[in-house]
């Protein structure tokens, strides 16, 4: 069901009018919530992301897909890390500073991972948010009438709405 | 603010509100709540705390009130305090450590009496127990030594001898230690009366066997016939000249026997005196009979033993308990290293200038409060500063210190300690020193046997340490000013007692332990209080001792003059009889005598 329900919002996300900004925004914020390793930011950013209105599905989508790659590319992120925190001798009083602040040790940016990932997904922002909204910008104008005509979106729109009728019954 | 997503913020807000109002409201009841049942975990009695109260701005905790009653007395507190603040900083906290740069504790009392029993109520003593079995090698280890140490100190004998001394002193009664039929001196005066009676008896034969008579009629008989006889011719003169011979040596004879009649009569005649003759076995039997009020012995340890012994366990008994304690929440460092579970590549951290905190890190505790109060003094005022309490004491890398000091004319206190617990060995040590003290901390319960301990002064040096799990201690203590029992308000045999313990003004105890991990014990206890006890018993029994002495020779003397008197009477005719006819028997050979011309 949850698969189901999951597949329904993203083709609601593609097919409907959804603001491609509100969807990439979501897409860039949920990108660096998968791409950091930590559990603290990684909630710092949900509660981002769940007070602004960034389209969520595509958050989730982004969140997956960077978590994959974050695995893939951890050599990278640690060089990233390595070089914010230790080679620019600039910022050594701010990180300082940060480690002896309350809560803010408890983010593990002091870790090259972490850092690096965190980095990372900052500069991925803009060129995440840019692409996403081209892409969904694009599709909408040159396949959504299309796929909206696919056997297989219409059969998912009857299976969920049996599903919908079936539990009412019951 | 259309971008905001309203329906998430406002019930996320509504919840944190929520719980921020519970915390302010009950914050302080979980708080107390987990204190008390924690502190009861460690000390194994009830804890009691009147108000707690927490600032979240601050981070400061206040705490009034705070009792924890002794195990080993439910009816006392081992600690009482009336108010302790502290402020902890935030950001360990978050990292579930406690770190306290300075806390202030006040009023500090110990051993304060309780109204209501300390006892945990059974459930939670159950779980005590288990926690303390699987705790703590060291108070384990000590347990079987202390059980082994009360056992050998209830085995001494020193109740017996002073009960022995108390009942001699209870049963004294000379008639009662004399056995007529044991006394020497009697059965001498039985003797010297026989012998008399059989030298009477020898004399009588002797002389009888002197035939004196017979002989005085031969003699008669020669003189007669010597005066009648006429010299006729030369066989006359031969004949008579014989005669006289013969009648010479009658003569001698009879001489003779009066020399032993005269002998006899001097051996007879002397007054017959029983008593005088049998003094020095009087005297026996007078050393005799006093050899039964004999002191009992004492073994020289055994008082000081008796006294002091269970209380130096006992004493012990807490302090090794406390340092046990101090060692299971501070530990040694172990070499063991926390196995890393890597769930994705975890990069490098990267340490800024930080300072890392242990679990609880308390750098200082102000202290003051005040030594128990008892009828001899009013308690000594104290103060002074425990330094870097902490769970890790290597991160610290200093060890406890303690200092703690009081003063109040004559009446001073030091108490000094370092427990050095950094690295994979520890060393603890602990210095007490107290003077002008009174003896009633010493918590010896008064009795008969016992000096007035109680109203005495103490000085105690005292010295205790566990290193690496070998425990070693000692304490010199001087009890003086010892004040004297009222004898007017003890009645009986006791004043005896109290006559003894009164000689006693000071002394010494020396008192020592030792154990090793191998669970051997050496207890050791001195003290010149047994020979100031032996002492005042041997002064005490000595003069009891005269005095009786001469009650049972003056009894004794008595009985030996009845005795006598008897005897001397029985024989007194017998001798006037045999002086009598010694007397006629030398008035006869005198009277012979002078017919004899030749």
């Amino acid at each position: 069901m949850f698969a189901l329900k999951m597949l329904k919002k993203i083709i609601v996300m593609f097919q409907s009018d959804i603001s491609p900004d509100q969807i990439a925004w979501g897409f860039a914020l949920g990108a660096i919530l998968g791409l950091v390793p930590n559990f603290l930011v990684k909630i710092i950013l949900f509660i981002i992301i769940m007070l602004f209105k960034v389209n969520l599905t595509s958050a989730l989508i982004a969140c997956t897909l960077f978590s994959i790659v974050g695995f893939a590319i951890d050599p990278l992120l640690d060089k990233i890390g390595y070089i914010c925190l230790v080679n620019i001798s600039a910022l050594s009083p701010l990180y300082n500073w940060l480690y002896n602040l309350p809560i803010i040790p408890f983010t593990k940016f002091n870790n090259t991972v972490v850092m690096g990932s965190f980095i990372l997904g900052l500069i991925l922002i803009v060129p995440n948010g840019i692409f996403a909204k081209k892409a969904l910008v694009f599709y909408r104008a040159n396949y959504r009438d299309r796929v909206a005509q696919w056997k297989l979106i219409k059969l998912l729109n009857t299976a969920l709405n049996a599903t919908k009728i079936i539990k009412k019954i019951g | 603010m259309k971008f905001i997503r309203w329906n998430f913020l406002v019930p996320t807000v509504a919840v944190i509100t929520l719980i921020t109002i519970f915390n302010i409201l009950f914050f302080d009841i979980i708080l107390k709540k987990t204190l008390i049942s924690s502190g009861e975990m460690i000390f194994g009695a009830k804890v009691e705390i009147n108000n707690l109260s927490t600032s979240f701005t601050k981070v400061s905790v206040s705490i009034d009130g705070l009792k924890c009653a002794d195990r080993n007395d439910y009816f006392r507190n081992l600690i009482d305090i009336d108010h302790i603040k502290f402020d902890a900083k935030f950001t360990p906290i978050l990292k579930k450590k406690l770190v306290i740069d300075e806390m202030t504790v006040s009023g500090l009392k110990w051993g304060t009496q309780r109204k209501t029993s300390g006892q945990l109520p059974p459930k939670k003593e159950k779980k005590f127990n288990k926690k303390e079995k699987k705790d703590s090698k060291i108070s384990k280890l000590f347990d079987s030594a202390k059980n082994k140490a009360t056992a050998e100190f209830n085995k001494l004998p020193s109740v017996n001898a002073f009960s022995e001394i108390e009942s001699q002193i209870k049963d004294f009664d000379v008639n009662k230690l004399i056995d007529k039929s044991n006394l020497q001196s009697v059965k001498e005066i039985e003797n010297l009366s026989k012998d008399l009676e059989n030298k009477y008896k020898n004399y009588q034969t002797t002389f009888e066997n002197f035939k004196i008579e017979e002989k005085i009629q031969k003699t008669k008989v020669l003189i007669d016939d010597i005066s009648k006889t006429k010299v006729t011719s030369f066989a006359d003169i031969s004949k008579t000249a014989k005669k006289i011979e013969e009648l010479k040596d009658n003569k001698k004879e009879l001489n003779n026997i009066l020399k032993e009649l005269d002998k006899a009569k001097k051996d007879i005649s002397s007054n017959l005196n029983f008593s005088s003759q049998i003094q020095d076995i009087i005297n026996k039997d007078v050393n005799n009979i006093s050899s039964k009020l004999a002191i009992p012995s004492l073994d020289s340890r055994n008082i000081s033993n008796m006294l002091l012994g269970q209380q130096w366990v006992n004493r012990v008994d807490k302090i090794i308990y406390y340092m046990s304690l101090i060692k299971q929440y501070m530990p040694e460092k172990t070499d063991k290293v926390k196995e890393q579970a890597k769930k994705r590549e975890k990069g490098r951290d990267i340490i800024f200038a930080q300072r890392t905190y242990p679990t609880l890190l308390i750098s200082e505790i102000n202290i003051s409060g005040t030594t128990v109060k008892d009828k001899q003094t009013s308690g000594l005022d104290f103060s002074g500063i425990i330094k870097n309490i902490s769970s890790s004491p290597d991160m610290v890398s200093q060890p406890i210190t303690l200092d703690i000091r009081g003063k109040n004319g004559t009446q001073n206190l030091a108490i000094e300690g370092l427990f050095d617990h950094r690295g994979t060995t520890s060393d603890d040590l602990l210095k007490i020193s107290m003077a002008g003290a009174s003896g009633q901390s010493l918590n010896i319960p008064e009795n008969d046997y016992l000096p007035l301990i109680n109203t005495a002064n103490m000085k105690l040096s005292s010295r205790f340490e566990l290193i690496n799990g070998e425990f070693s201690c000692g304490a010199d203590i001087l009890i003086k000013d010892i004040k004297e029992k009222d004898l007017a308000n003890i009645k009986g045999n006791m004043k005896y007692l109290a006559e003894i313990t009164n000689t006693i003004k000071s002394f010494n105890v020396e008192a020592n332990a030792k154990m090793d991990e191998s669970n051997s014990l050496d207890f050791n206890v001195k003290s010149d209080i047994d020979k100031k006890m032996s002492d005042a018993i041997s002064k005490l029994f000595s003069s009891k001792v005269n005095e009786a002495k001469a009650k049972i020779k003056e009894e004794l003397n008595k009985i030996v003059k009845e005795q006598a008197k008897q005897a001397e009477d029985s024989l007194k005719s017998q001798k006037d009889e045999l002086l009598k006819n010694i007397n006629s028997q030398t008035n006869l050979i005198d009277d012979i005598k002078k017919s004899i011309k030749y």
